[in-house]
């Protein structure tokens, strides 16, 4: 087990160290001049504008005179001591920015995946109880519709509902509790469809295994059949899908944060994008890669821990 | 006070949704969240797709949105009407051509209670001047001294006619420098001392500003006792807020929801005045935009009114020339492309030698059809295709092309790989300073390169005059020499849409938006 442990960390360091170098090379190979951005784009009033030597200080101050491969070097070295830098709009150190929204996108982003597994993992389980039967086809008609769904849309046919139809929940304001129910529903519910098929399709492929055919056969309750013989190897493919999930909700924060007006990190970035702020991007791309590889170091290690033959493979 | 506003109409299923929240997340980690707040209050909520980045003025985009709410105050102020007026200060006149006074308040106070002497006032201006790179410009050459306690004398080794207009500026934010401090100090609430009838009390950037009656205000006491903005990006969720009641003022609202809006028995839609005037900046270094017939051409062939019903549901105003949109300039709406006019934008384009062959719908010169890009950006796309519906009428073939961000607007001028783009900028302040930016041959807005010795004699002849009327028939001058040589089109103000709760009283809408949207006679009934 520890053999394959270290292996799949030196795997996940490697992919960080990659990400880190691509979050530089695509963020600087972007068109645009930060500087001009942050003195341009309609802002500053009308009456003024900045000078070029102006111009020239701040570029200086940022470093972004500096060739190429020494701002990368600079960029890796300040990130292994965890600084991400400092961004280009408010002037506040990236790491502090990102670590204030990040409860509300952790809040957001766990309660999603909360709904995720419930309804995934629940509706799998009944669709597979009677294949081809009426529930199997209502649940299949709802995976069909809720991935074919955007989730903008979803976001604003709830907000719609339950804020103007119902006046139930706010549509602004600080990551007020009655205000997550929303923006994790719309997240959770558009990642819903692939853990609600897979884990059926391998509930039904488990339970047709000779090894349920002899559990049955030695006279074992049904409860411990369905729970040790047929769920615990049916929930691994679930379980990876739920690892992956990790980043698709960091993803589809973005826009679900924004919709919401939910103060996370998927909005502070939707911004940062729109502003050009580079060390910002930079960082959220990073933050993602280490949630992401983290995620599926840790579905990787539980399934070495629940099938032992991955461990001696 | 009595609270003037409604409780909302189902406290029982916002808490029952708040007991699930609290429940969903309760096995998690959210120790800095607040949780519920109270539905009674006598608040005014506004929702705004930004809030400031900080609480200090020199602090890039924070000044202007504390200003909107009541927080900060500056000497003077313009009127909805574009005219300056006394904000802290009680006078100010003209001493000489070089130099001005501003006589203050004498019981003007910082919300902590200092008295704000001519000696504050200064040290407010100094610190915005070494802090800020706009106010620098802003005071660039001004000496600013205090002459006894209640006077500000403002000097410069040349005529400073626009002076009182500098001043209502959105960066000179009278601060209490020694609670501020002589750096940057954007995100200490504590050393956030203005003047304003309200008082910042919680700020979390880029998320929400919450401002309270200032019990030491210098003016009326407001009615409101309590200001919560929030920001809200996406502008159909800002829509939402204002259908749903929960905001009172929502700002920027998009044409496409603004006939929701209008509909709405719970708001009403303002459109707002703006003075910025959207135009199509032309590269006049290429072909074929170096002809000022093929520029006058274009500018003939744009059907305004189409474009501001189509783009911006009618509520934005057209611009014939350049200063039309602003209504300190009303000649401007007389000069200039008032109409579409095919036939002599075709009699144009036939003495430039661009002809239209028969059955051919794009002209052509030398065998090279008239064909160029039109760059757009933000929320512009559907005016460029207009335009490019417009100039195709004119026999010209144009490929539309952009980005809602600004990157790729802003690579293709860097490298000046470009033919048109469409970009929209104020018309208000100081017109030398405006009109200078754009069509000065060294403007930092002239993209175009433009240079045109006509023009520079008449931005020189600024120098000389000291009186406002004056001045401003200058720029009406300068206005119809851009008409006549037409380095950018002028198309149409960029409206500015706000919702406005009908509980809302003595709301006034400013076409700047930062300009007292907060002020004591507003007031919200229950």
């Amino acid at each position: 087990m520890l053999r394959y442990a270290i292996t799949r960390l030196a795997i996940a360091l490697a992919v960080l160290l990659a990400a880190v170098t691509a979050s530089f090379l695509l963020i600087h190979a972007a068109p645009s001049d930060p500087v001009a951005i942050m003195f341009g784009a309609g802002r500053g009033g009308s009456q003024v504008g900045a000078t070029g030597a102006q111009r020239d200080a701040l570029r200086h101050e940022l470093g972004l005179d500096r060739s190429w491969p020494e701002q990368y070097f600079s960029w890796v070295a300040r990130t292994a001591q965890g600084d991400l830098g400092t961004s280009f709009r408010s002037r506040r150190p990236v790491a502090t920015e990102m670590g204030n929204r990040m409860p509300a996108t952790l809040s957001l982003g766990l309660t999603a995946l909360v709904v995720q597994a419930t309804l995934g993992l629940g509706l799998g389980a009944l669709a597979s109880r009677h294949p081809g039967g009426f529930v199997d086809h209502v649940t299949s008609a709802i995976a069909m519709i809720l991935v074919s769904v955007p989730a903008y849309w979803l976001g604003l046919i709830l907000l719609w509902t339950f804020a103007v139809g119902l006046n139930w929940v706010d549509v602004t304001g600080p990551p007020d509790p009655s205000r997550i129910i929303l923006p994790a529903l719309t997240l959770g519910l558009v990642m819903t469809p692939p853990v609600m098929r897979v884990f059926r399709t391998s509930l039904i492929e488990q339970q047709s295994r000779a090894h349920v055919t002899v559990a049955r056969s030695k006279g074992l309750a049904e409860g411990v059949i369905l729970f040790r013989h047929i769920a615990r190897p049916a929930i691994l493919p679930a379980i990876t899908l739920l690892g992956i999930s990790l980043g698709e909700v960091l993803g589809g924060a973005v826009i679900v944060e924004s919709i919401f007006s939910w103060p996370g990190l998927g909005k502070y970035l939707l911004d940062s994008i729109l502003a050009r702020d580079y060390p910002v991007v930079q960082g959220y791309m990073l933050f993602t890669t280490f949630t992401v590889v983290i995620g599926t170091l840790v579905v990787d290690l539980l399934h070495g821990f629940l099938d032992p033959r991955l461990r001696t493979s | 006070m009595t609270s003037l506003i409604a409780p909302r109409p189902t406290p029982g299923r916002r808490d029952l949704m708040r007991a699930i929240g609290t429940a969903a997340i309760a096995s998690q980690f959210l120790p800095s969240m607040a949780l519920a707040q109270s539905a009674i209050s006598d608040e005014l909520r506004i929702a705004t797709e930004e809030t400031p980045y900080g609480l200090d003025p020199v602090h890039e985009y924070s000044a202007g949105y504390l200003r909107s709410i009541g927080v900060a105050e500056g000497l003077l102020r313009l009127t909805p009407q574009g005219e300056v007026d006394v904000d802290i200060a009680a006078w100010f006149a003209n001493a000489g051509p070089n130099a001005w006074r501003v006589g203050l308040r004498p019981d003007v106070r910082f919300q902590s209670g200092k008295p704000v002497t001519a000696k504050e006032v200064v040290a407010s201006l100094e610190r915005t001047r070494a802090l800020s790179t706009y106010g620098a410009n802003l005071l660039k050459g001004i000496s600013i001294d205090a002459e006894g306690d209640l006077v500000v004398r403002f000097s410069a080794n040349r005529a400073i006619p626009a002076l009182p207009q500098i001043l209502t500026d959105e960066w000179l934010m009278i601060h209490n420098v020694e609670a501020f401090g002589a750096k940057d100090n954007s995100f200490d609430v504590g050393a956030a001392d203005y003047t304003g009838a309200f008082k910042v009390a919680s700020f979390n950037p880029r998320v929400q500003v919450v401002a309270e009656r200032n019990p030491k205000y210098w003016g009326r006491t407001p009615r409101i006792a309590r200001i919560v903005l929030n920001e809200v990006s996406d502008p159909d969720a800002r829509s939402l807020a204002a259908l749903s009641g929960e905001a009172h003022i929502v700002r920027s609202i998009t044409a496409e929801s603004s006939t929701r809006i209008q509909r709405s028995r719970t708001s009403r839609l303002y459109t707002i005045p703006s003075t910025d005037c959207a135009a199509a900046y032309l590269n006049i270094a290429k072909e074929p935009f170096n002809d000022v017939r093929v520029r006058q051409a274009l500018a003939w062939s744009l059907d305004r009114d189409e474009i501001v019903n189509v783009s911006y549901n009618g509520l934005a105003r057209t611009a014939p020339s350049w200063l039309g949109t602003n209504v300190a300039y009303p000649e401007a709406r007389r000069v200039g492309y008032t109409r579409q006019d095919l036939t002599r934008a075709a009699r144009l384009l036939d003495e430039a030698g661009w002809s239209l062959a028969s059955g051919s719908k794009v002209r052509t010169r030398n065998g090279k059809p008239l064909k160029f890009s039109l760059v757009w950006w933000g929320g512009g796309k559907p005016t460029a295709e207009l335009m490019q519906a417009q100039w195709a009428k004119a026999g010209a073939q144009v490929e539309v092309l952009g980005s809602p961000d600004y990157g790729l607007l802003d690579s293709l001028r860097s490298a000046g790989d470009w033919d048109i783009f469409v970009e929209g900028w104020g018309t208000d302040g100081d017109p030398e300073s405006v009109l200078s930016r754009h069509v000065a041959a060294d403007g930092d807005l002239n993209y175009m390169k433009f240079n045109d010795a006509v023009m520079t004699d008449l931005l020189k002849g600024f120098e000389t005059l000291t009186d406002a009327e004056d001045r401003r028939v200058q720029a009406l001058h300068i206005n119809q020499r851009h008409a006549d040589t037409v380095p950018f089109i002028p198309i149409s103000s960029r409206a500015r849409l706000n919702a406005v709760s009908t509980k809302v009283h003595g709301y006034v809408p400013h076409f700047q938006w930062w300009q007292y949207e907060v002020h004591s006679d507003l007031w919200v009934s229950s």
